[in-house]
């Protein structure tokens, strides 16, 4: 036997099933953030679906029920109820200051910076392509080939990733981070993530830059610590470390 | 208070802009100090607080309260809005801020040469000083029939007013 | 019963006008603000159906990964061309039609306040959006920089050709134009009520397009002041924008969010007052909680003015609690309408002609648009999101699901006002089947691609799972809604070979454009009804009963 609010219960996660189809489900996360992230937007999700589920309810209702018949009169002529209007002010105002809180303490985390970094990982974007460069290792990996450059990064460690461009605006984007930031000339801007899986991530640029704005893939590839030290060590060392980078410094 | 409470609807709405505009451009200079976001919204707040103060000097209800007898009722030459004197609602904030009866212009092409010549004059920006040479002559020639002709129409205007 | 058992208000006495179709010369030299609006409405249609063509053009390009059609420079073209279009030629004129034939009749004037500066601002918008267009002509193409234009990309440097160029002057003229028209509703909407319609009685389109007119006023300046500063950078040797001489990028995005964040709740507050002049028609109520409505309306307004750089969250060059929170407000009252929309039709006698049809559409489109928006105002999630196709779906949903959908109520809505003729129902429902269909097969699977990570702007995409058949179960939706514009100008057709048989009222409508004639003579009204509600022509219908 069912109970009454089983079967509401079950019409809500039903409901929030449907809303993640039609919404969209995100990609594994492949990032400690990205875990946080995927947990947001599930909340977020789960509540989009119930808000969708009563407006969407209370409208098939009144299509299905209130229709006009020949010969009916006029409906109640009501102009509204002051008690109906302040309850559905007032809970979405309850629900925006929640998702709100949410989105702080997710954000937090997205947006925290770890002082001591296991790794710094310089990304600079240009007109079509990437280089990714480790300072102070003089390790740098310029990729003009289809498949673009493959950065090499450890996991289970903070690594601080730092965005700048030497043309226009770029975005240096992994969907399994579900995580961008934009290359800004003149600018630069570094976030944190900390990679729990290893593996082959692709990513491409996100803001249009021009005509080969599609053609900018790179991927990042995780593998542990020793294997990471190991990589480092083989590549060769080109001569200007970072520092001398044409990028103009804000 | 009192005064901020009797100003009309109209004005209100641009002063709730205004102080919207204030507000917000102060908490974000605060929390961002950051200039051309805080300029751009502490301009919304005073261009709408000029708006504000023009529509608060020329309230109707401000004009009312300090006339309260000088206005006789408008002889209704149509029987536009006549149905309506019996009700008590048309005194005081209701009545909007212009009352005209609405003459309506006479058909014209001028804002069709203005509006032409400009956007050809427009193109030398790009194009250099020839396409702004040839705007500018239905530019001129449509700014002068449309100044004329309202010209002509508002003494037109005048006349009857002071025959009828 | 039908309002020819009961006509109210004068009876066709104005057969002069009726019969009138006018030559070219009276449509250049017009001043009547109903010709005005419907220079507006099938200028801006016109562009509507370019802006289409471009867009079933990408469409056809992404349905399969690679590049079949058109090359990247075309393609780049396309989706600007299609985001300028919509948004400046088809968007907000449109708003400037709707507004031009309707607020002198909603609040019973005989014409705009300044009936000359109207004429000028639709040739001014006209002109303007050719030269937008004229790019196609130009020495290296049309514009290639996004509807965004962002620097340093729309820089002479990175974007040579002079059609660049002509989207900025094109863009600008059209903006002055935008202004003058608002300058115009706020001026009449103060300026020319008739006596009784004091403010809180006033037809909730015109305390739409009021809020929209202000919006108008503050914010188009911002974008006039950024193409102004680009095309000097690009043909002045100025670097307002050029980071190596000290100019900023970022300003940019500031400058014309600032503009074009109000711009999108100028695109959708006119119709959400057509919306709710529509809805109660049909539910045979008056609105729900109107004064609610007034101040949601109101309430959006000012707060639009404050949520820009909800569009610059990955830039990491803003506050991102200040722009996520007052993002996060705006759904409030924009909840708050939604709901008293439904609460207008909960216990009505509802109605389906095609007008309600598309209302009620909007209403179930809108409600996903409004929340994929609270969740890409969340900086953590905007962070995957941004630039995406989710953000593609999001905007859609709300342009096209809202802003779209509100435009075809209101032209199934007004036509017999305008032309004295009905659309055919059965066309109607034909239009509105496929483009409810059309639009969930195109948008819906937008944002699981978007989820995925496929970004916008690219006319190539990598052939990973279920993208291909996403984008071409996308392909199929955008096929669908170009079909579905034929039974509309169809019915459009048939009904103008027609003679014109509604007459002053065939809805059984609210506000005072019902009162006069079908089309309203020259002058609009002979004579007014008392005005003691927001629904003078319904007191005065049931009055008579």
């Amino acid at each position: 036997m069912i109970t009454r609010s089983q079967r509401s219960i079950r019409g809500v996660v039903l409901a929030a099933a449907l809303a993640i189809l039609a919404a969209g489900c995100l990609p594994a996360p492949a990032t400690e953030e990205a875990q946080q992230v995927t947990t947001l937007y599930g909340v977020f999700v789960a509540i989009a679906a119930v808000i969708a589920l009563i407006v969407f309810g209370l409208a098939t209702w009144a299509i299905l029920r209130h229709r006009q018949k020949p010969g009916d009169p006029l409906p109640d002529q009501s102009h509204g109820s002051l008690r109906v209007e302040f309850i559905w002010t007032a809970i979405p105002v309850l629900i925006i200051l929640g998702l709100f809180a949410g989105t702080l303490a997710v954000l937090g985390r997205v947006d925290a910076h770890n002082p001591n970094p296991g790794v710094e990982l310089r990304v600079e974007a240009f007109r079509w392509g990437w280089t990714f460069s480790y300072p102070g290792s003089g390790v740098s990996v310029t990729g003009i080939t289809p498949d673009g450059p493959e950065a090499v990064l450890p996991v289970g460690e903070p690594i601080k990733i730092v965005v700048a461009s030497h043309d226009v605006i770029h975005a240096f984007f992994v969907p399994v981070f579900l995580f961008k930031r934009d290359a800004i000339p003149g600018r630069e801007s570094a976030f944190d993530v900390t990679i729990d899986e290893p593996g082959t991530y692709r990513g491409q640029c996100a803001e249009f830059c021009g005509i080969y704005h599609s053609r900018m893939p790179f991927s990042i590839r995780a593998v542990s610590r020793a294997e990471f030290d190991q990589w480092l060590a083989s590549q060769p060392r080109a001569s200007p470390p970072a520092e001398g980078s044409p990028v103009a410094s804000p | 208070m009192r005064r901020l409470i009797a100003l009309s609807q109209e004005t209100k709405v641009f002063l709730l802009m205004a102080a919207f505009g204030f507000i917000v451009a102060a908490i974000y200079w605060f929390v961002s100090y950051e200039p051309a976001g805080t300029i751009l919204l502490a301009g919304f707040g005073l261009a709408t607080a000029v708006i504000a103060l023009l529509l608060a000097r020329s309230d109707p209800t401000r004009r009312r309260a300090a006339a309260p007898r000088a206005e006789p009722p408008a002889p209704p030459t149509t029987d536009i809005g006549q149905a309506d004197t019996t009700v008590s609602g048309t005194e005081g904030i209701d009545r909007p801020f212009v009352d005209e009866t609405g003459r309506l212009p006479d058909p014209t092409i001028a804002p069709f040469a203005v509006g032409a010549g400009l956007a050809l004059a427009a193109t030398g920006l790009v194009f250099g000083l020839a396409p702004v040479i040839v705007g500018a002559l239905p530019l001129a020639w449509g700014a002068w029939t449309w100044l004329s002709s309202a010209g002509e129409e508002l003494i037109a205007t005048e006349v009857e007013d002071a025959a009828g | 019963m039908t309002a020819a058992d009961t006509p109210i208000g004068p009876a066709g006495a104005s057969g002069a006008v009726r019969g009138e179709r006018g030559d070219l010369l009276t449509w250049l030299t017009t001043t009547d603000h109903k010709r005005i609006g419907i220079l507006y409405l099938v200028a801006s249609f016109g562009f509507f159906l370019v802006g289409g063509l471009l867009a079933l053009g990408m469409r056809a390009e992404l349905t399969v990964p690679g590049l079949q059609f058109v090359d990247e420079q075309t393609y780049d073209q396309a989706f600007t061309m299609h985001g300028t279009i919509m948004m400046f030629l088809f968007g907000t004129p449109m708003v400037a039609a709707f507004a031009n034939y309707l607020v002198p009749l909603q609040v019973g004037a005989a014409d705009m306040v300044f009936p000359r500066l109207n004429a000028l601002s639709f040739w001014l918008f006209l002109f303007g959006g050719v030269i937008v267009l004229s790019g196609y002509l130009a020495v290296g193409g049309a514009a290639d920089v996004g509807w965004t234009g962002y620097v340093p990309n729309s820089e002479l440097h990175f974007s040579t050709t002079t059609g660049t160029d002509l989207w900025i002057v094109g863009l600008a003229l059209t903006g002055v134009a935008t202004i003058l028209g608002a300058i115009n509703f706020t001026a009449t909407i103060y300026g020319r009520r008739a006596p009784g319609m004091s403010m809180l009685r006033m037809p909730m389109f015109c305390w739409n397009i009021l809020v929209a007119s202000i919006l108008i006023l503050f914010a188009f300046p911002a974008l006039t002041g950024a193409l102004a500063m680009l095309l000097f950078d690009r043909r002045f040797g100025a670097s307002f924008f050029d980071p190596s001489e000290g100019g900023d990028p970022v300003l940019w995005q500031h400058l014309f969010w600032f503009f074009g964040h109000p711009e999108v709740y100028i695109l959708a507050l006119p119709f959400f007052g057509i919306i709710s002049e529509v809805i109660p028609v049909f539910s045979r109520k008056p609105l729900f909680g109107y004064r609610a409505m007034v101040f949601a309306t109101i309430f959006i307004g000012a707060y639009s003015m404050s949520v820009w750089a909800h569009h610059m969250f990955t830039t990491a060059a803003i506050n991102l609690p200040f722009f996520a929170l007052s993002s996060f407000i705006i759904a409030v009252p924009t909840g708050i309408k939604i709901f008293n929309w439904v609460g207008t039709m909960f216990r009505g006698k509802l109605t389906f002609p095609t007008p309600m049809l598309f209302a009620t559409g909007f209403i179930y489109l809108f409600v996903i648009g409004g929340i994929t928006g609270v969740i890409v105002a969340s900086p953590p999630l905007d962070f995957h999101f941004q630039d995406t196709y989710f953000v593609v779906a999001h905007l859609h949903n709300v342009l096209v699901g809202g802003s779209v959908f509100g435009i075809f109520a209101g032209v199934y809505f007004w036509f017999p006002k305008i032309t004295g003729r009905r659309l055919d129902e059965r066309l109607g429902k034909l239009h509105f089947w496929s483009w409810l269909v059309g639009f969930i097969l195109t948008f819906l699977p937008q944002y699981q691609l978007g989820a995925d990570g496929m970004p916008r702007r690219y006319p190539d995409y990598a052939a990973n799972p279920g993208w291909t058949e996403l984008n071409a179960i996308s392909t199929v939706g955008s096929l669908l809604l170009g079909l579905g514009m034929i039974p509309f100008l169809a019915a459009v057709v048939l009904a103008l070979r027609r003679p014109p048989d509604q007459g002053n009222d065939p809805w059984e409508a609210n506000s005072l454009e019902w009162w006069t004639t079908s089309p309203p003579p020259h002058h609009n009204f002979t004579s007014l009804p008392p005005i003691r509600s927001e629904r003078p022509v319904f007191d005065a219908r049931e009055s008579r009963r």
